[in-house]
């Protein structure tokens, strides 16, 4: 009779022990799967929370003749390690005239002087997404009317509540922008919208006219692009790319600069990770246990998975006296035993598969109702009180899976049985050493 | 021969059985005991992250239902300012970890020879390129250039309440003037009025690592100034250099809490304040930062827990398993200890006795080993898991619940050999 | 002609207390022996030495001449020996059939039913069968090995007076008309006179006597003299 048939046999005729045995290790098995799983869901979820601490940097071109052009963006895009997220700002002045090319109106009250040819010039602000400027983030501008001037926008502009009292205009209008410069030349654009201040300007008496609130008109790239560098450019002076992991931003940093076709030396790249920075080692720390506690799991997985392989070969050492007085080598009964060890761990395995999933889904949906019922629930402030910033939108963060990856499957079916045949053969080596007599007189 | 005897003897004579059952009880126990100990320095851990993205709330007088006034600068509110005794009342509040509140002027300031400080690009206009864009501050630290890491302190230390008559300054302008930390400078706010000129001492040097030049920043009256030409000076200074000068207060005050899962109770506390009339002021909330990474980091801490469950689980079932197994391969004994008389009552609480004699062994030293498993551990990676402590009260509650589970698990697993008689038991012996 | 044969052969446990001193036998085929003496005077220590379970302080055991050490103590037992013991030894979770299958390649129904089992007994759980039976499935295991020498420890030990003597005559019959050398290990004086040949193990050495020469000596004093 082979040791094959041996093996099956015991597994078969001793139910109890067998499944005692595949009870052991499927839950072990689960253990470590479901522990693997949650490892590298927590590496999603530390890898949005860098990406949503913002990390960028910013290109200030605003010494380069032509500014960034638009195919250094999306070389600049395409470097690895980008989030995609990213705005495009200009600022320059120009001249206001209506539809008719009459000078508008500007506001001089408080300004410490009118610069000479600016007497109806002020400041232009151009954004890949006006909501974003300081001015709207930091400096309580908002919008009263009409609608913010976005990426795709061309030819439009945002006005100051003054500003188109002043000059009766409205949403809808149409006014002209012109260069500050001999040669003008001048672009019509469309009012979007209007907005105003909520907080005074600090600087009256300090601010040139064309920096006073009333004066400023926020517009589009593409027609700050024409006011800056003349027709059929599409360049900004400064960019802001986000990054997805802060950590990255000095390897990306280099990249961007070694980019062809843009004089780096007279650009200003400054980065920006403030609130990575700060976070950072609270972060790491964090990690860190994550990853102590799978290697608790995992250390100690090993220690009892071993014991209880010594304690099950310890209640067979009669049976092992046996084989050895009928001649069976020692060789073969250890195979046997190993045999049936990894039959059940192969049983265990499979069934860990579908075990570790249901678990996993179960943790999947638990975070997914977690978003769905605890999505941040803004600061709810009544009476005298408002919300501040506004959280940063879609960060475009990755959705934490919780599952048995392939990967892991594999090393929890190699690790195990690794972790089997040298437990058993650990257990096995004292009973093993011993003569077979006294295996046969040690019996009970 | 007494239970406990055989119970002892058992223990004794079977003794690499028992070091078996031992060993795995140790494992089995610090596993969990460990678990529980990082599930609660993860619960730290993540309030910690929470606390670094500066969540805070800002009191600001509300001008609109205030008065107005003008003269020759333009029109100014008359709304009542922020008080020292008001900003106090509102940090009292338990989880606010610190507060600024800061008043802006032009200071010119001049060595102690009266010789003026020069800025780093001057423009030839001796009254303007003397002129420094000044803070004052109750706590610099919180100030929005400093928190931003628009400036880092570079050499020296911030200002509070403890400096009274401080200033920090750039380095740039230090090394100009060939200045350093401890040295001793003098401001005015008006040298061409009466306004008092004051002995500041450098408490701190910053450094610049913003680019100002980036016109993003160029939204309000800073912005006509360069960094290096800021200054931040103490609170009580300030005041003094501006005494000649009545409508001069604070228009509003950041406060920075710990916590910013709490600032919307902190806020709805400081509303209660009825020492502040709040028609006069308003508060906007700012924790944008840890709105941003709210959503993740709670995943991360419900996906810690639930490993921790998993282990503790799992804990559970292996300890019946081995106990069941271990029961088991004595049905042979519990046979002839029937046949020999004894009660089955006794024969079971034998086994639970031997049972709870290692336990009480194997719990205690698990104690010991889990403080050690995860320092060990960490330490082996290069991680710190210095934080991870196990307390006595996870103690107590792993031996209260393994205990229960240990019997239960002795129990459960004697339910098939007490079934039997003790001559069927006794014909099925191996 | 020589199946087994010892030679000078010491035993000392821990190489202290001397449990043979110098022993020499000659076993041949067709013969049965019984190896008789008190306890622990070592006669499960000469079984085991003969069954290549232990090996000798010093001396030899030779099968077919040659010395089992150097042959290989593992090979000699799968392929010399085969083994009976007073607790069965069976394993537990094969059938009778398959126990005996273990050492066997022929098939093993006809050598249990020679023996008087069932075939529906060859198949239960051999923990369901009596004594008697269980030891009758071990013998099955032993004769249908190839094994030419088979060793009984205490065959009957367990067994009460109408099984020993049945299991007597089936390794009786081993021996005589199987042609196999079968060695027991008894301290039954009733259970010796049965065999072809008697080794009386006393003090650690031993006296040979022929069956008939041993009925008389046991006779004469009487087996509590031995």
């Amino acid at each position: 009779m082979n040791l094959w048939k041996r093996a099956c046999l015991y597994s078969i005729r001793k139910k109890g022990k067998t499944i005692t045995l595949l009870a052991f290790l499927l839950v072990m098995a689960t253990m470590m799967l479901t522990c693997l799983s949650i490892q590298s869901a927590t590496e999603t979820a530390n890898a949005n929370i860098k990406k949503a601490l913002l990390g960028y940097f910013t290109i200030n071109a605003k010494h380069l003749e032509n500014g960034i052009p638009e195919d250094t963006v999306s070389s600049i895009l395409a470097i690895d390690g980008l989030s995609g997220r990213y705005t495009l700002r200009s600022y320059s002045h120009a001249n206001y005239y209506d539809a008719g090319g009459k000078p508008l109106e500007i506001s001089t009250e408080g300004a410490a002087q009118v610069p000479e040819g600016y007497e109806n010039a002020g400041k232009i602000v151009a954004n890949s997404n006006s909501q974003e400027d300081s001015y709207f983030t930091d400096g309580g501008f908002v919008l009263t009317s009409g609608s913010a001037v976005t990426a795709g926008s061309r030819n439009e502009v945002l006005i100051h509540e003054k500003f188109a009292q002043r000059n009766g205009l409205a949403v809808g209008d149409t006014m002209l922008l012109g260069t500050v410069s001999e040669n003008a030349h001048t672009i019509p654009v469309t009012v979007a919208g209007i907005f105003t201040n909520t907080k005074e300007q600090d600087s009256i008496g300090i601010a040139p006219s064309y920096d006073l609130y009333d004066n400023i008109v926020f517009t589009d790239l593409s027609t700050a692009s024409f006011l800056l560098y003349g027709d059929g450019a599409a360049s900004s002076q400064y960019g802001d790319f986000f990054v997805n992991d802060p950590d990255d931003l000095d390897r990306i940093m280099t990249e961007v600069q070694e980019l062809p076709g843009m004089d780096w030396e007279s650009c200003t790249i400054t980065r920006y990770d403030n609130d990575y920075q700060n976070a950072k080692e609270s972060l790491e720390g964090l990690r860190d246990i994550v990853f102590i506690a799978i290697a608790v799991v995992s250390v100690i997985c090993f220690l009892v998975l071993a014991l209880f392989l010594t304690l099950r070969l310890r209640g067979r050492v009669h049976e092992t006296g046996v084989y050895l007085a009928m001649g069976i080598s020692k060789g073969s009964v250890l195979l046997q035993y190993l045999l049936e060890v990894i039959l059940a761990a192969a049983i265990a395995l499979l069934l860990s598969y579908g075990v570790s999933s249901a678990i996993s889904n179960q943790i999947g949906s638990r975070l997914l109702s977690q978003v769905t019922t605890e999505t941040y629930e803004a600061v709810d402030l009544t009476g005298n009180s408002e919300s501040g910033g506004e959280p940063a939108g879609d960060l475009g963060l990755s959705e934490i899976i919780v599952a048995v990856s392939a990967k892991d499957y594999l090393t929890v079916w190699a690790f195990g049985m690794v972790l089997c045949t040298a437990s058993t053969a650990l257990a096995a080596y004292p009973v093993m050493k011993m003569r077979p007599k006294s295996i046969l007189s040690q019996m009970s | 021969m007494n239970l406990v005897i055989r119970a002892v003897l058992y223990t004794a004579r079977k003794w690499k059985k028992t070091l078996l059952l031992f060993c795995l009880l140790l494992a089995i126990t610090t596993l969990v005991l460990s678990g529980l100990a990082i599930a609660d320095v993860q619960e730290e851990q993540a309030e910690e992250v929470r606390g670094t993205t500066g969540a805070n709330f800002t009191v600001s007088r509300n001008t609109a239902t205030g008065g107005w006034s003008s003269d020759r600068g333009g029109s100014y509110s008359t709304q009542e300012y922020l008080t020292a005794d008001k900003m106090e009342s509102i940090a009292a509040i338990n989880g606010i970890e610190g507060y600024n509140a800061s008043i802006r002027t032009i200071l010119c300031l001049s060595d102690r020879r009266g010789q003026w400080l020069e800025q780093m690009e001057p423009t030839g206009h001796a009254i303007v390129d003397c002129q420094f864009y000044s803070y004052s501050c109750i706590n610099s630290k919180y100030h929005s250039l400093f928190l931003s890491g628009a400036l880092v302190m570079c050499e020296g230390r911030t200002i509070d309440s403890s400096a009274k008559n401080g200033i920090v300054i750039s380095k740039d302008i230090a090394d100009k003037h060939d200045l350093k930390v401890g040295d001793t400078i003098q401001a005015v706010n008006d040298p061409l009025s009466d306004d008092k000129t004051m002995d500041l001492e450098i408490v701190g040097l910053f450094e610049v690592v913003a680019d100002k030049t980036d016109e993003r920043n160029h939204y309000n009256e800073s912005s006509y100034y360069e960094y290096t030409n800021n200054a931040f000076v103490s609170e009580a200074a300030m005041k003094k250099l501006l005494e000649n000068y009545a409508d001069v207060g604070y228009a509003s005050a950041d406060f920075f809490v710990s916590d910013p899962e709490r600032l919307e109770s902190i806020i709805h506390e400081v509303q209660k304040i009825n020492t502040i009339n709040w028609n006069n002021f308003f508060i906007t909330a700012n924790d944008e930062v840890y709105q941003n990474i709210s959503s993740a980091l709670s995943d991360t801490g419900t996906l810690l827990t639930t490993l921790i469950v998993v282990i503790t689980a799992v804990s559970m079932v292996l300890m019946i398993l081995i106990l069941s197994m271990s029961v088991r391969s004595r049905k042979r004994e519990t046979g002839i200890l029937l046949a020999v008389g004894i009660a089955k009552p006794v024969v079971v609480l034998q086994y639970l006795l031997e049972v709870l004699l290692i336990a009480a062994a194997a719990f205690p030293l698990a104690y010991l080993s889990s403080k050690q498993a995860a320092g060990t551990l960490g330490t082996l990676f290069g991680k710190t898991a210095e934080h991870i402590i196990v307390t006595s009260e996870h103690f107590m509650l792993v031996v209260v619940v393994g205990g229960i589970l240990l019997v239960t698990a002795v129990l459960a697993s004697c339910i098939p050999a007490m079934r039997l008689k003790p001559k069927t038991i006794l014909s099925q012996m191996e | 002609m020589n199946i087994m044969e010892i030679q000078n052969v010491q035993y000392a446990y821990d190489g202290k207390k001397k449990v043979l001193k110098g022993i020499n036998a000659q076993m041949e085929l067709g013969k049965m022996y019984a190896i008789l003496g008190p306890s622990g005077c070592g006669k499960t220590t000469l079984l085991s030495l003969l069954g290549g379970l232990d090996s000798p302080s010093s001396g030899q055991i030779l099968y077919q001449g040659e010395d089992i050490a150097k042959t290989g103590l593992a090979n000699h037992r799968r392929s010399h020996v085969a083994f009976i013991f007073q607790s069965y030894n069976l394993i537990d979770y094969l059938t009778p059939m398959e126990n005996v299958a273990l050492t066997s390649k022929l098939p093993p129904l006809p050598i249990l039913k020679q023996l008087g089992l069932t075939a529906e007994e060859a198949k239960r759980n051999v923990l369901k069968l009596s004594g008697g039976q269980q030891q009758r499935v071990a013998i099955a295991r032993a004769l249908a090995s190839d094994a030419q020498v088979i060793l009984a420890d205490e065959p009957t030990g367990n067994l009460d007076e109408d099984t020993a003597v049945e299991i007597n005559t089936i390794l009786k019959g081993s021996a005589h008309k199987s042609g196999k050398c079968v060695v027991i290990v008894t301290h039954s004086n009733e259970l010796a006179k049965e065999a072809d040949v008697v080794f009386q193990l006393r003090k650690g050495e031993l006296q040979i006597f022929s069956a008939s020469n041993f009925e008389e000596t046991a006779g004469q004093k009487g087996p509590d003299m031995l």
